[in-house]
């Protein structure tokens, strides 16, 4: 997810992506993954970092990030 | 700390953002009770998904609306329209309350008589009545309401049969500046079709014209198309009176009233551009005026339906799933969806979340639980990020979709009544297998 790295993100969640113009708001789980995928970590060491952080199952976390991960790309946001 | 919520990303430039103000923090209708029954309770008990009706607001929209045209015109009587919402325990509410019964199909018919409704007490409308029913409805002097030529001669036919002189109304339709014009029921009145059907009975031996009907249409937001109408009748009410050479005894102006729902394609919202009854029993009263000072006043019925019953009704529905579309949308599969509500095709509801929301709110799509493409409860909702199993109430629903709803692919659920003491009752049980496949032979 290095793609992500030209992303700006704000403190109060808002992301400014210099490429298109474009802004997102983005809740606080959403913006710590950026922030993750931002510092190199794959999708399961993100989810397992998410999992223990907020005791949500491995399973989900995983679930939720891969899905999150589908729709950055179809926002254009990563490929 | 936070707590954890599935992480949601919405671009700040989305239509519905512009359209709602970019408030990114959800700001939601929540409701968490119906008449102080608490949502979770009524799932717990009855499950989900489940229609919910508040008899204290059944009663206060008749007795408001009953008022409001009294306020106008002493002798007023209210037909409960059948077809509106034919459940009995709702039918019993507004037959307590003073209605007699509106019906619509030999079936109605039946059903209002198997409440213990008298013949004489049923208002007999529509385009087809069978012979039975006409004979039943004949035999026990239901008000009749001609719809067509042929069906004075279906009467007519039956009065010799049992030798009988059947008083009648006849349906006309006319128009009142409402689009559009409900022609397809009734005798016409401006290309002279109703006054032939007047002339047509003046000469039957067999049949007595005693009142005029006509129901406008439905969901008339503009009430001086009653006045209008009420216009209209009223200079054909005093032909048809010197052509008979007597007083008719009622004149029954349909229903048509509006709930406060939000037709699709109105931008306002229905507290903006739904008036109450009183505005309409007001847009009424000039053209009444000269009925009211006859020494036998007629009878001014009323047959509304959506407004008495629509906003007492609500559905609790859950989310069964939680689905990103390849376009970037939000989307959530619910345990309801059109097969339950008929009236989505034209209405769009309100939608309460059981819980206050979090987070921030993304465009979202409702679907219904139907494989079928067409299911879909709202197509553009902004919604904070909802979780599975949790739960939306959607309103009003009391209108149309308890007797339009299909048995299609799922089960129909029970419906609940909550009285005034905030008791709750189930007043038709849920579907099973077992009720489906009793009608089949293998
Ligand atoms: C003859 C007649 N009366 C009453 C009604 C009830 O109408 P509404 O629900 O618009 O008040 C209808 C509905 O179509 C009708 O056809």
């Amino acid at each position: 997810m290095s793609e992500i790295n030209h992303l700006n993100l704000s403190k109060n969640g808002l992301v400014f992506d210099p490429r298109t113009g474009e802004s997102y708001q983005l809740n606080p789980i959403a913006q710590k993954i950026i922030v993750l995928f931002q510092s190199g970590k794959t999708s399961e060491q993100a989810a397992k970092l998410i999992a223990d952080e907020f005791h949500i199952s491995l399973e989900q976390a995983f679930s939720d990030i891969l899905e999150f991960q589908v729709q950055l790309s179809i926002i254009g946001l990563a490929s | 700390m936070t707590k954890y919520s599935k992480p949601s990303i919405v671009k700040i430039s989305n239509p519905l953002y512009t359209k709602h103000g970019s408030g990114a923090q959800s700001y939601h209708p929540v409701r968490d009770a119906i008449e102080g029954v608490a949502v979770d309770e009524l799932v717990k008990k009855y499950g989900s998904p489940l229609f919910v009706f508040s008899e204290r607001i059944l009663r206060q929209k008749y007795q408001e609306a009953k008022s409001s045209i009294e306020s106008v015109y002493p002798n007023v009587q209210f037909g409960w329209s059948y077809k509106t919402n034919y459940l009995n325990a709702i039918c019993q509410v507004f037959h307590d309350e003073g209605a007699i019964a509106e019906v619509v199909s030999h079936f109605e018919y039946q059903k209002a008589r198997a409440l213990g409704i008298p013949g004489h007490n049923i208002i007999f409308n529509g385009p087809y009545k069978p012979e039975a029913a006409l004979e039943q409805a004949i035999s026990e002097d239901a008000q009749i309401h001609i719809d067509h030529f042929d069906e004075i001669a279906d009467i007519e036919s039956i009065a010799k049969r049992l030798n009988k002189k059947v008083k009648v109304g006849i349906r006309i339709n006319l128009n009142c500046g409402i689009y559009p014009v409900w022609s397809r029921f009734g005798f016409n009145l401006e290309s002279g079709q109703a006054w032939a059907a007047v002339r047509r009975i003046a000469q039957s031996k067999d049949i007595q014209l005693v009142g005029l009907h006509s129901h406008i249409g439905t969901f008339i937001l503009d009430p001086h198309a009653y006045g209008r109408a009420i216009d209209k009748i009223s200079q054909f009410m005093r032909e048809t009176e010197s052509l008979v050479g007597y007083n008719l005894e009622f004149l029954d102006l349909g229903g048509g009233f509006p709930s406060r729902s939000s037709l699709k394609g109105v931008y306002q919202p229905p507290e903006v551009v739904v008036p109450p009854p009183q505005v309409y029993a007001e847009a009424m009263a000039n053209g009444l005026k000269w009925l009211t000072t006859r020494k036998n006043m007629p009878k001014l019925i009323m047959e509304l339906g959506r407004y008495l019953v629509d906003e007492a009704g609500f559905l609790i529905t859950s989310v069964m799933a939680d689905k990103l579309l390849p376009d970037g949308r939000r989307s959530y599969v619910l345990d309801a969806g059109v097969n339950l509500l008929y009236t989505s095709t034209w209405y769009k509801f309100k939608i309460e979340i059981e819980k206050e929301p979090t987070g921030i709110s993304e465009p979202s799509i409702l679907f219904g639980p139907l494989c079928m493409n067409i299911d879909i409860v709202d197509e553009a909702i902004l919604l904070p990020r909802l979780e599975r199993y949790e739960r939306l109430i959607l309103s009003p629903v009391g209108a149309y979709n308890v007797t339009q709803w299909m048995q299609f692919i799922q089960y129909r659920p029970a419906v609940v009544m909550i009285n005034e003491k905030s008791e709750t009752r189930i007043i038709r049980r849920a579907e099973t297998l077992d009720d489906i496949n009793r009608m089949e032979n293998p």
